[in-house]
């Protein structure tokens, strides 16, 4: 049974919230004022898609472009109490605007719409180990990889292995974890990173985020990609193969989801993976609602298409 | 436009660390796709941000270079746009040796899935191969070139010039060279571009070919060569067949 002590201190942690009528008889969440929502943004594989598609007659024009989606992300953030922006990564290369700006353009406009953070994909390499190291000084965000071991590299102090973030008393994990750079990206643009099995990696930091660390809920940042027809290693591989994850935000194959997936992880868990895309023509909207004993009741989402 | 589905019931896992919490309850969610049209608004604080770098682009690419007759495609295992591809990488090489008979990219090089009809602008074939990869060219034996040809099968097919082939069991068979049959032990000299000469795409067999460098690079060769052409005329060649 829940005492009145035992209730106050579970209150505390979970930072201010208006109790009506004092005792938690509807605690398991029947009364959604009572919940916290936390709403994640996520986009993946924008590939310098600064500008909406050129209205030429291609299948893509008039979507996408940072212009429209910055201004729903301010939209969101104006109604939405706690917002989480992420990308799972190929920020960089797709347009002119990767090859005369080297990337400054992307990381501004990211920090403009207030990111909070993102993975690399492979094109993140494409100026090399370098020209990522000049440029990521400049993003306002955290850039999170957990499976590439930077030790030997100029980056070794400028990735992160993973980030908690506070929103209003939840504790969000956030890792990534990267596809095998070896064969798909030039050896001189990578050279010095060793790769670790992205499962391994994603089992021990999930763990720590959720046992150690006491996240309440556990991203997955993934550009491994969504699912493959041999066995390489995927979202869905990731999902099965794992224990404490509860989102994969995932990229690379440029998977249009209609809605975000779930698949039951080792312990038949849930796990929902969710990809929009890419160059920004949808933006991925996630509502987890947490009770007052931070349960994960459910989700709301929507993918929005942006469009200029 | 806002398209809502029906309604669906789901069973979400709840957990907690205390015990007595841990149970499973049926939880409605509904799912929206909201396709938003062109009154989208726009953060008019992005325009002015990227003003400065738009101006510089917009004069530098949007230059036309050449007309399209009909809209190109990307596609498995054929594409007028791989064709158009490959064609022109294969011209440019043969320019720079004389032997240059074949021509393979690959389809993950190709960034993107059509050219429209009408005016192609410079900044159009930044978009089409944004890499800053060189064309070199490559000696390679018949056997080498069948493994090769194995490895595009096996993905469904890729943008060639100078082959045809088909594919069955993610196999290739049937390889004809400019016309003939594929001689093991024949040498053939193919442009392509340094990251596969390099071993990407994990075409690991082409790590141990020579290879000389045109010093072209890709995207810039094509834009040289495609404002010679005034009008482009899709070629519809089906090089590669799936025959299963």
């Amino acid at each position: 049974m829940w005492t009145r002590k035992k209730f106050i201190k579970t209150v505390a942690t979970t930072s201010a919230i208006s109790l009506i009528g004092g005792i938690p008889i509807d605690a398991f969440g029947k009364n959604e004022q009572e919940d916290i929502i936390l709403t994640i943004l996520h986009t993946n594989d924008v590939h310098s898609r600064v500008e909406p598609f050129p209205m030429d007659g291609g299948k893509n024009q008039g979507l996408g472009g940072v212009a429209p989606r910055s201004k729903l992300i301010k939209d969101i953030r104006a109604t939405h109490k706690n917002v989480l922006l992420l990308d799972a990564g190929d920020m960089w290369q797709g347009t002119p605007y990767f090859n005369f700006f080297n990337g400054s353009v992307e990381y501004d406009l990211m920090n403009e719409m207030q990111y909070d953070a993102a993975t690399l994909g492979n094109h993140d390499f494409d100026i090399g180990i370098d020209g990522l190291k000049k440029q990521i000084p400049n993003a306002k965000f955290s850039i999170i990889n957990s499976n590439y071991n930077f030790e030997n590299t100029v980056l070794k102090n400028d990735i992160k292995s993973y980030e908690i973030f506070d929103k209003n008393g939840l504790k969000i994990g956030v890792f990534g974890v990267g596809i095998d750079l070896n064969g798909l990206v030039p050896e001189k643009n990578f050279s010095g990173i060793t790769y670790n099995n992205p499962i391994d990696i994603a089992n021990k930091i999930s763990k720590i985020l959720k046992e150690d660390l006491k996240c309440d809920f556990v991203i997955c940042l993934s550009h491994l990609g969504y699912k493959y027809e041999n066995d390489k290693v995927s979202d869905e591989v990731l999902a099965q193969n794992t224990s404490n994850i509860d989102l994969i935000l995932g990229g690379h194959t440029h998977t249009f989801f209609e809605k975000p997936l779930e698949y039951k992880n080792k312990e038949q868990k849930i796990v929902v993976i969710n990809q929009v895309g890419w160059a920004g023509i949808m933006l991925g909207k996630l509502d987890f609602h947490f009770t007052k004993m931070r349960e994960k009741k459910y989700l709301k989402f929507s993918n929005k298409l942006i469009a200029n | 436009m806002k398209s809502y589905f029906p309604l669906l019931f789901i069973p979400i896992l709840l957990s907690n660390s205390c015990s007595k919490m841990i149970h499973v309850k049926n939880e409605k969610y509904e799912t929206e796709t909201i396709k938003i049209n062109s009154n989208l608004n726009h953060d008019d604080k992005i325009d002015k941000m990227i003003a400065p770098q738009k101006h510089i682009l917009d004069s530098l690419m949007n230059v036309v270079i050449t007309t399209s007759d009909e809209e190109l495609i990307k596609d498995k295992p054929n594409g007028t746009l791989n064709n158009f591809c490959a064609d022109i990488m294969l011209q440019i090489g043969k320019r720079y040796d004389n032997d240059a008979s074949i021509c393979i990219i690959n389809y993950g090089g190709i960034r993107l899935n059509s050219i429209p009809k009408g005016n192609i602008t410079k900044g159009k074939i930044y978009e089409l191969m944004p890499f800053d990869n060189m064309i070199v060219i490559q000696k390679i034996n018949g056997n080498d070139l069948i493994d090769i040809l194995n490895y595009i099968a096996s993905q469904g097919g890729w943008p060639i010039a100078g082959i045809s082939m088909e594919i069955k069991n993610s196999k290739s068979q049937s390889i004809l060279v400019n016309g003939y049959p594929i001689d093991n032990n024949k040498i053939y000299t193919m442009v392509i571009s340094d990251y596969l000469a390099n071993g990407g795409d994990n075409l690991n067999i082409l790590k141990k070919i020579p290879q000389t460098n045109t010093g072209l690079i890709m995207r810039e060769a094509f834009i040289e060569e495609l404002q010679k052409i005034k009008t482009i005329y899709p070629n519809k060649e089906k090089r590669i067949k799936n025959v299963d």
